[in-house]
């Protein structure tokens, strides 16, 4: 792939300031968090969409930093102060990249079914993009031994397909019947969600312009919990059994 | 079962509006020089948006010449000048999919409808020839979309999901040719299914009480076991319903669409993707309330006038 520009791929002009640079890789981290595309047959292009941004967003403050060192002394005094305090923080080069968004990919499918899953043959073939495959060996199941999981990955092979309806009727089902699986949870989540007028996942807070913070901080933490909660109840689970 | 992809024209910058019809006058000019000028009837917003989707992904582009329309001879007006990829291949979409409907009505609807279509349907099939010649995919996908609808319609478990698939198909067929490069066509691959899903469920909630008088087939009345008369607490679980699942595949859209990279035109296709399909959702729902548009609740609240109509 032919190198770009990095100040293009974050939409910021040449002569941008650090603020501005920071604003547009929040609102581009938010857009193409994996949170947003989890179970998404586009994920890998969401996953690839995410690395050049934090690669152009790391290119673009090197260069400013290079910049204001050439400058006079005293704006590098202030710059450098602003500089550290950013990077003390952990920024979001620390919060977006290695927690969230590391461990929500690599963890991904791999992680859930090495833990004694009875369908680790099918979550491989998902992930393997072999859905027919996946499909047939899930309808082979007995409807007897048909439990949350089962319920979960008819509803991811759905979601992948494009048959939304079937996928949230599956995921709600997964969720009756293992009320406690966080995986199942945050699908149905998502969905309700969306049915709601959201776009992404809950609380990414992508396409919330009114907030231009990032999506789960202290403040809002609580209140994406009770979203989160209502979203369940609407659905017959509970999230917070206390309200 | 056109016309529901279209911007919220109140939110559009001047010069994002008249990109709009520039473009939209192109499919036009297009549709004219390629399958003769009465085929220009079929055009519609849907492939409108498709065209404007396809210029955008595109490199280099073809620009903006003044021409005079036939309909309206008093004005100048300016088009995207023909080029020979996107604009043409849009054109044959539009006639395709017109003569798969025209076909489709004259098996399903009355003696005086179809009457009608018979009439058109030479014409169209003229066109729809030459569309085929040109772009040897598109007969096989609208051949394949009016049979597969078929027989889902005869299936008497047909899911809500399975019911869309066959328009769903066809669409995401045709967005995948409006880019070369490998990324995009995957990309416009699911973006097509679901778009041709929006569609066709919008389609359906629109024509629902039509289809329960005439006894036509509608997957919400199986879906929620309706008959004549409608009550309104059944409306308005349906609509509650379909809301949410147009908002849910609406969603999904976007997910896919923010991956595209797009050339230009970011500003109308963002207008039509977040705020032109929400608005199409009222437009259909306050039509069947027999409101007139912009009696709604929201726009008579409203501190903008009625502002300007798409066309």
């Amino acid at each position: 792939m032919p190198e770009k520009d990095p100040y293009q791929v974050l939409g910021v002009s040449r002569d941008a300031t650090e603020e501005q640079v920071k604003a547009a890789y929040r609102e581009l981290a938010k857009k193409y968090h994996p949170d947003n595309y989890a179970d998404s047959p586009l994920a890998d292009v969401a996953n690839e969409k995410m690395q050049e941004v934090n690669a152009a967003y790391d290119a673009v403050l090197k260069d400013l930093k290079n910049r204001s060192s050439d400058g006079s002394q005293g704006y590098q005094q202030s710059y450098q102060q602003g500089y550290g305090g950013y990077t003390n923080q952990g920024g979001y080069s620390g919060g977006y990249r290695q927690q969230q968004y590391r461990q929500s990919y690599s963890g991904g499918y791999g992680g859930f079914g090495a833990y004694g899953s009875s369908f680790s043959d099918v979550r491989r073939m998902i992930q393997q993009n072999r859905l027919v495959e996946a499909e047939e060996l899930l309808d082979g199941t007995p409807s007897t031994s048909r439990d949350g999981e089962w319920h979960f990955l008819k509803g991811t092979i759905c979601y992948q397909r494009g048959w939304l309806d079937d996928a949230r009727n599956h995921f709600s089902a997964a969720c009756q019947m293992s009320p406690g699986n966080p995986e199942y949870r945050a699908a149905l989540n998502r969905m309700s969600w969306q049915g709601q007028g959201g776009y992404g996942a809950p609380g990414s807070g992508y396409r919330q312009t009114s907030h231009p913070g990032s999506g789960m901080d202290a403040c809002n933490c609580c209140g994406n919990l009770l979203l989160a909660d209502c979203c369940c109840e609407c659905m017959g689970g509970d999230l917070i059994p206390c309200c | 079962m056109f016309g529901y992809i279209r911007p919220a024209v109140g939110q559009l910058k001047v010069c994002e509006y008249e990109t709009y019809r520039a473009v939209y006058c192109g499919i036009c000019h297009a549709l004219k020089e390629h399958f003769g000028t009465l085929s220009t009837l079929s055009l519609n917003y849907d492939f409108t948006f498709a065209a404007l989707l396809g210029l955008a992904l595109r490199p280099e582009f073809p620009g903006y010449e003044n021409f005079t329309c036939a309909a309206h001879p008093l004005h100048k007006r300016q088009r995207v000048r023909l080029e020979e990829e996107v604009l043409p291949y849009v054109g044959g979409c539009v006639v395709s999919m017109a003569h798969a409907k025209i076909a489709d009505n004259i098996s399903d609807s009355g003696f005086l409808k179809s009457s009608f279509c018979r009439l058109t349907l030479p014409l169209t099939a003229r066109a729809e020839k030459k569309a085929g010649g040109k772009f040897p995919a598109l007969p096989a996908l609208c051949e394949k979309m009016t049979e597969d609808q078929n027989r889902a319609e005869q299936d008497p478990s047909v899911s809500l999901d399975r019911s869309a698939e066959a328009s769903a198909a066809a669409l995401s067929g045709m967005m995948e040719a409006l880019s070369e490069d490998p990324m995009n066509k995957r990309i416009l691959k699911r973006f097509g299914y679901l778009l041709g899903r929006w569609i066709y469920f919008i389609d359906a909630l629109d024509d629902l009480e039509d289809d329960l008088k005439k006894e036509n087939f509608n997957p919400f009345i199986k879906r929620f076991q309706l008959s004549y008369p409608l009550s309104a607490e059944q409306k308005q679980e349906v609509r509650g319903y379909g809301r949410e699942l147009l908002n849910i595949t609406g969603a999904e859209m976007a997910a896919a669409y923010e991956l595209l990279e797009l050339k230009r035109f970011k500003g109308i296709l963002d207008n039509i993707v977040y705020l032109g399909l929400q608005q199409s959702i009222d437009r259909v729902f306050d039509r069947a309330d027999g409101k007139k548009p912009g009696e709604g609740t929201e726009a008579s609240q409203s501190e903008y006038p009625k502002g300007r109509k798409l066309l």
